[in-house]
């Protein structure tokens, strides 16, 4: 499997849920160093999923999101003000955009196979920045990047 | 007619985004029914008359598919219409709800015009007047 492949569905996936479903427009950079933690990302108030996969690939896609932004996406998704909104609302919808990204992606790149995905799940965010994954793994970053918020996309790809 | 509608999905957003759609989109809706897998779709399948089931795939416990094929050895179950919503998009797995008796299959991420479209065939909104719970036996075309 070409990273370059991986890379364009995943971009295209995010792409298609955050602008379908949240009407958010995004950039993208990849991260050079994919296994050092990102400095541009607020560490302190970051919000992160996992959800794992098994199929023609295996490993897993951690998403990290500002609670600021996971909020106000929350607010956009429901049709609610942010101030009515609670902790699991929020955390269902992380889960949700991950969810949705990887199932898009897996489609993108390849929908004549069938990935198995396990369900999404809420994980410490700053011991998930730090982790490394075990050394044949391959790991790839993205950042995205809105108005004033920057989030991360950890794909690690299992041998 | 007002009919009623379970909505089957373990994320809470999702089961209010997909209720507000349906809302919003003008359909006479009786009452809304939730759960967050199979086996609390079935309790409450069992215990009221459900016109519409619209269930997510990948869900602990009993996932989508499990749920059709418990409804359909259901003989008071197995004619009520099932929309699979789900982030799954192979082929063979879009074949594979079809198969075992969904009559529609609608990807995340939707819009809501998607869901307003395929809905009018099975609610009987449709611009042509027809449809409706009498015809949840047609295989359409999602």
């Amino acid at each position: 499997m070409e990273k370059a492949a991986l890379m364009t569905a995943v971009k295209t996936s995010i792409s298609d849920v955050l602008e379908t479903m949240f009407f958010l427009p995004i950039e993208f950079s990849e991260v050079e160093a994919p296994d050092d933690p990102v400095d541009s990302l607020e560490k302190k108030s970051l919000l992160a999923a996992r959800i794992s996969f098994s199929g023609p690939l295996a490993g897993n896609f951690t998403f990290f999101i500002p609670l600021k932004l996971a909020r106000s996406l929350t607010g956009s998704f429901l049709g609610e003000e942010e101030g009515l909104i609670n902790e699991s609302e929020i955390t269902g919808t992380v889960q949700e955009i991950l969810n949705m990204i990887t199932g898009k992606a897996f489609s993108l790149l390849d929908d004549r196979s069938i990935f198995d995905l396990g369900i999404p799940m809420m994980i410490n965010a700053e011991e998930a920045l730090f982790e490394r994954p075990e050394e044949s793994a391959l790991l790839f970053s993205l950042l995205v990047h809105t108005v004033d918020e920057v989030s991360l996309l950890k794909m690690t790809l299992l041998s | 007619m007002a009919f009623n509608v379970l909505i089957v999905d373990d994320s809470l957003p999702m089961r209010s985004v997909i209720r507000k759609i349906i809302e919003i989109s003008g359909f006479q809706v009786n009452q809304f029914f939730e759960a967050s897998n199979g086996e609390e779709a079935l309790v409450i399948l069992n215990a009221q008359w459900l016109d519409l089931v619209i269930t997510d795939y990948n869900m602990p416990r009993m996932n989508g598919l499990e749920l059709i094929e418990a409804m359909k050895k259901e003989e008071l179950l197995q004619s009520i219409p099932v929309v699979v919503i789900t982030t799954e998009g192979s082929r063979q797995k879009a074949e594979e709800f079809l198969n075992k008796g969904a009559v529609g299959y609608i990807q995340k991420p939707f819009t809501p015009e998607e869901i307003k479209q395929k809905l009018n065939h099975l609610l009987g909104e449709g611009k042509d007047g027809k449809g409706g719970p009498d015809d949840r036996g047609e295989n359409l075309d999602f």
